[in-house]
């Protein structure tokens, strides 16, 4: 795209030719203020927050539906703008409640972030304001808050651009507009908490959310949505060591700026029902004694040439990185060991926006890695030892109790307590990916990160860590500390990896086979 | 994923939207049928025909109830959140019944300045009504409107699709008898 | 003082119909046209000098010119009879007594800027109007006025009459055509202009009922013949509708540059009663307000009046006289801007249901002095912020009723009622 030179409140920069003023301007490092556009829903023009002087035209106009073109300047510091942009949020809050202190938006509010920075104005509001319904749902999982509703439209547009629903609608015209959905027909499609992250104010919140936590006190962490084969790009937002919601983070090669309501809510089982500590038959046990356990059958089938007699259940649910641990595991420090999983999960539901069929945030990475064997052949035989890695097949799949019976001894790696844990002799806790950076491939090939956002709860440990210390009563070692170290390993042994730089992920993750990073390839 | 639990979701949109039901579900007669098919020759879209389409519904079913609502969005293949949102921004489409002669003056200032508010003050006692109420008979609903357009007639009302004026108090009791006798 | 050009055949008997119009030359001028280039006529109309009769005064020639000449999508042409500018009513009298004048000038304009179909965008008020112009229409049609192949050279004209349903914000060309799409009237954008992406995504033109009633005349007379009324910016004659406190109101076809006087105490006949005429608002209730003294001083022609701090707008004249007081009238004007708002742009939205409340309260007696400042202050945050002119339409009649007429403004604050009439106007607590 041609490359154009603008002037932003006196300041030279280069940007696209076609951006709006709003994009232009960031860039810039100016943020002008502004309710109803959205870059994922385009241009609507209805707040009139973003008006800016432009040289050579008399009247203000307004920023995002202005485009740049050489040698455009304009500015959005002058005595003008300013009046008029206060201007416009003085009618803004004219019948709008005060009420920050109870609502669950404060702190990523826009009308309170302009109010700080260009509003201050004092109060001459002294007629009565309106008053519309509070609390109300709207659909299963937002609540609407019609007095603090700006009417933008965002949450209109986007259940009629993207979901193509239509279930938000703005009625009556005027001072008593309001917005709403139909009698019988609420906002329940897959995306409707979209419409929460959209909503520059507290009109629209998520019932999951609302008066769990002041936004203020959360931090955020960038990582991976996993509740299906997208990998939908998210903030991980958490405090205390707990994940509190994810929102969708913009990523234009996978998930735009969206996520589906089923996916937002997995985040619960890296909170809920962990696996925080070693369990041998039922007890507590330290995590290096467990090893130890672990590592003294491993190395008995190792050291009496039966390798084969061990077994590794691994999962799609898992990192890339787990993948590559077990891998190594069962084919160089066990040397031949029976290894392979699939998709237990069973399918979920595929839509035309985001959602896959396959519940599994790494089957890509899985069968990269060659590891797609069917996960009955891998058991049929039985033996000495079965590692179960992540998921619970069990839990999914109750039949599968015969086959792991066949095995003498059955460990668990996983971040959570369930069937698999509970019929495992040992079950030993790994890091989710919460706890730990590493990468998932998604169902079109692409590599993407996530980013450790809390420390490892419990004697939670990096899985490759584990099965390190395990393969070392065989007198061997991984000797990875970080996930560099084993990317480093993983571009040299899988001609799938080859072109993949870890380092080089960034943000939006790249597509395999390309060895670009994603915002290089597709353009 | 587990299925949501549905609560009951039917408060948002009924506190907002000012649509009540007839109780029966609605549908065209032939010959109105045949009008709207015709209808649609006249337009590139469907959605384009909605605002004769809501003429037609209410010509035919006397008002704009959920079910007209729903039968529209059907015929014109629009969400019902999109033609209630027409609905309600017109002020001609009435979302509740309306009596058989519908008298609505105009109150803007051509009007005004001529003694209009001096005639809704009679219309109001002879009525024995307010503004937006209709009579226990089902005879006459009343509402102000704005500018008919007729303001060399002011003070002027609009009776249906009929305009009446120059109006005065004394006019408009003869006016509403004159009705109340053709109504029976 | 009159010239009766568009109004020529009011109160022939049935003007209305096919056959009273053909009688006095009707659809003669479809022939010409068609036997002339459709360039030509876009030529004749710049060289007219016509102006939009909606209210805005945009060079007709020069908005057809926009269209684009070659263009993959049919063009269309809106008219628009949504009038509703409150004082207004000509067209009105167009529709009723002329409505095939209208569709001779759709022919003739549709020919001239390549257009395949029209649409008459009609208020949902107008009954007999509706009639009147459906029944037009369909007599054109039967006659092969209307329909495929008009000039014998494969020109088909489809005419369309599209009932609005209430809503004043449809008069705006945009909301005109997001109302024709099916949806809100909510005014759109620009850039696009209507010209370019109009109705369906196709180029538009958008005129006004006696925009398009001149055409024929035009075609008829020519372009020198027309600019012999008028004034040399204003050529050409403009209906009049007058209102409110004059003995004879009605709709009155005067030379543009005929001074207000006129037409306000000779073809009106005077205020009623003899009285003083306090007040003029002559160009539709969005238009700042003049004094009687400064009315009878002004000539009604876009140059002059835009001299005098006003508009010429839609030629809608309320007339008010020494009794009427200027609170109470601009609370009714600005009861009719908020219940008008579209809900669209915040400024507007806010604004006039905020300017409304306080001027309601000033009119009550209830008012606080610094009212009027704060009036004077959102008005000037309402002005040129928003998608359409609505939002200026409320606050330009606000500041300069109270610039105009501070005093008896200020004679309201602690009043604790209308120093002027005596009481407060009741009706406005009806209000929404």
């Amino acid at each position: 795209m041609a490359k154009v030179k603008i002037q932003v409140n006196g300041r030279e920069v280069e940007v696209d030719e076609g951006l709006n003023l709003i994009e232009a301007a960031r860039i810039a490092g100016v943020e002008v203020p502004h309710f109803c556009y959205h870059p994922g829903l385009g241009v609507d023009g209805n707040c009139r927050q973003c008006l800016v002087e432009i040289d050579g035209i008399p009247k203000l106009q307004i920023a995002c539906n202005s485009f740049v073109k050489d040698g455009l300047a304009f500015r959005t510091d002058t005595e003008r703008v300013t009046r008029m942009q206060a201007g416009v949020l003085e009618f803004l809050f004219l019948n709008h409640p005060l009420d920050c202190p109870i609502c669950d938006q404060s702190g990523e509010c826009l009308l309170q972030d302009y109010y700080i920075s260009n509003g201050k104005y004092e109060s001459r509001l002294d007629t009565d304001k309106r008053h519309k319904r509070k609390a109300v749902p709207v659909g299963p999982r937002v609540m609407l808050d019609a007095e603090r509703c700006v009417l933008c439209s965002r949450c209109v547009r986007f259940c009629d651009k993207v979901t193509g629903t239509g279930e938000m609608r703005i009625v009556n015209r005027g001072n008593r507009a309001e917005i709403t959905t139909y009698p019988d027909r609420p906002l329940e499609n897959d995306y409707s908490l979209c419409t929460v992250d959209v909503c520059p104010v507290g009109a629209l919140t998520s019932k999951d959310f609302r008066f769990r936590k002041r936004v203020w006190h959360l931090q955020s962490a960038k990582s991976l949505c996993t509740g299906c084969s997208r990998g939908c790009n998210v903030y991980m937002e958490h405090e205390g060591g707990k994940v509190y919601r994810y929102r969708p983070r913009e990523n234009m090669h996978v998930n735009d700026f969206w996520m589906c309501d089923p996916g937002r809510l997995t985040y619960t089982p890296l909170n809920d029902e962990r696996l925080d500590v070693a369990i041998v038959t039922g007890e507590e046990r330290t995590l290096p004694e467990s090893i130890e356990q672990v590592g003294t059958w491993i190395n008995i089938a190792v050291a009496s040439g039966q390798s084969d007699s061990v077994a590794v259940l691994v999962s799609p649910q898992s990192s890339t990185e787990t993948l590559y641990a077990a891998k190594r595991f069962a084919k160089d420090i066990l040397g031949g060991a029976r290894i392979g999983g699939g998709n237990v999960r069973p399918a979920g539901v595929q839509d035309e926006i985001l959602r896959r069929a396959d519940a599994n945030p790494n089957s890509k990475g899985l069968e990269m890695l060659g590891l797609s064997a069917d996960p009955a052949a891998v058991l049929s035989a039985g033996g000495t030892v079965l590692l179960v890695i992540d998921d619970d097949p069990l839990g999914m799949n109750p039949d599968l109790a015969g086959a792991f019976g066949k095995f003498e001894h059955v460990v668990y790696l996983g971040s959570n307590e369930n069937a698999t844990s509970a019929k495992a002799e040992i079950a030993l806790p790994i890091t989710p990916h919460s706890e730990c950076d590493g990468t998932f491939v998604n169902f079109e090939g692409r590599v993407q990160r996530f980013w450790k956002a809390l420390t490892p709860r419990g004697d939670s440990l990096w899985s490759p860590t584990i099965m390190g210390r395990i393969a070392e009563f065989t007198g061997q070692e991984f000797g990875w500390k970080s996930v560099r170290d084993l990317w480093a390993d993983l571009q040299k042994t899988e001609d799938a990896f080859a072109a993949i730089d870890y380092a080089s992920l960034g943000e939006v993750g790249a597509a395999a086979g390309s060895g670009q990073p994603a915002s290089a390839s597709a353009e | 994923m587990q299925p949501y639990a549905k609560p009951n979701l039917d408060i948002a949109g009924r506190e907002a939207c000012h649509v009540e039901s007839m109780g029966h579900s609605v549908a065209f007669s032939d010959a109105s049928m045949e009008r709207f098919r015709h209808l649609l020759t006249r337009y590139p879209n469907k959605q384009a025909a909605l605002l004769p389409t809501l003429w037609m519904a209410q010509q035919e079913f006397g008002w704009i109830s959920t079910e007209v609502i729903e039968y529209v969005s059907e015929l014109l293949e629009l969400p019902p959140s999109h033609v209630y949102g027409v609905v309600s921004f017109y002020t001609m489409y009435y979302r509740k019944p309306m009596g058989k002669y519908h008298i609505q003056l105009c109150t803007n200032l051509s009007c005004m300045l001529m003694g209009g508010s001096t005639v809704l003050d009679a219309l109001q006692e002879k009525l024995g009504i307010g503004l937006g109420e209709t009579t226990a008979d089902g005879m006459f609903s009343l509402d102000e409107v704005e500018c008919l357009a007729a303001c060399e007639m002011a003070p002027c009302c609009q009776m249906n699709d009929e305009y009446h004026g120059p109006l005065t108090p004394e006019s408009v009791g003869r006016f509403v008898d004159e009705l109340r006798a053709r109504g029976k | 003082m009159e010239i009766k050009r568009l109004t020529k055949n009011f109160g022939n008997p049935e003007s209305w119909t096919l056959a009273a119009y053909e009688k006095t030359g009707g659809y003669q001028m479809v022939k010409k046209a068609f036997a002339m280039d459709p360039e030509a006529i876009i030529e004749l109309v710049k060289q007219s000098g016509l102006r939009g009769r909606g209210g805005a005064g945009f060079p007709t020639g020069m908005k057809w010119g926009f269209v684009p000449k070659q263009s993959d999508k049919p063009k269309y042409l809106c008219v628009n009879a949504d009038e509703s500018e409150p004082g207004t009513f000509k067209d009105r009298y167009l529709l009723e007594h002329d409505p095939h004048a209208l569709v001779e000038g759709i022919i003739i304009s549709c020919w001239a800027v390549g257009i395949r179909y029209a649409y008459i965008y009609i208020r949902g008020e107008f009954g007999l109007p509706y009639y009147r112009i459906e029944a037009a229409v369909k007599e054109a049609y039967e006659k092969g006025y209307l329909g495929s192949n008009l000039n014998g050279k494969g020109f088909d004209l489809d005419v369309t009459v599209h009932r609005g349903a209430g809503a004043y914000i449809c008069g705006e060309e945009t909301g005109l055509i997001e109302s024709l799409e099916g949806k809100k009237g909510q005014p759109r954008l620009k850039p696009p202009f209507p010209a370019v992406v109009g109705v369906f995504g196709c180029p538009t033109v958008v005129n006004n009922v006696e925009t398009i009633q001149s055409i024929p005349w035009i075609i008829e007379h020519g372009a020198e013949e027309y600019r012999k009324a008028g004034t040399e910016k204003s050529p050409g004659t403009k209906l009049f509708s007058v209102s409110g406190h004059v003995k004879r109101p009605g709709v009155y076809e005067i030379p543009l540059g005929l001074p207000c006087k006129t037409l306000v105490h000779d073809l009106c006949g005077g205020i009623i009663d003899g009285k003083r005429q306090k007040a003029n608002i002559v160009g539709g209730s969005s238009v700042p307000i003049l004094t009687g003294e400064e009315a009878d001083n002004v000539d009604l022609d876009y140059e002059s009046l835009a001299a005098a701090g006003t508009m010429l707008g839609s030629g809608g004249m309320i007339v008010m006289d020494e009794d009427t007081c200027m609170v109470w009238a601009l609370a009714v004007l600005l009861k009719f801007y908020a219940h008008e708002s579209c809900g669209q742009c915040t400024p507007c939205r806010e604004g006039t249901g905020w300017i409304r409340n306080l001027v309601y309260r000033l009119e009550a007696g209830d008012g606080k002095r610094e009212d009027l400042d704060k009036l004077l202050s959102i008005t000037g945050n309402m002005m040129g912020t928003t998608i359409c002119v609505l939002a200026d339409a409320a606050a330009m009649p606000t500041e300069s009723f109270i610039k105009k007429f501070r005093a008896e403004f200020e004679a309201h604050v602690g009043a604790g009622r209308c120093p002027i009439r005596g009481k407060s106007a009741h009706f406005l607590a009806h209000a929404h």
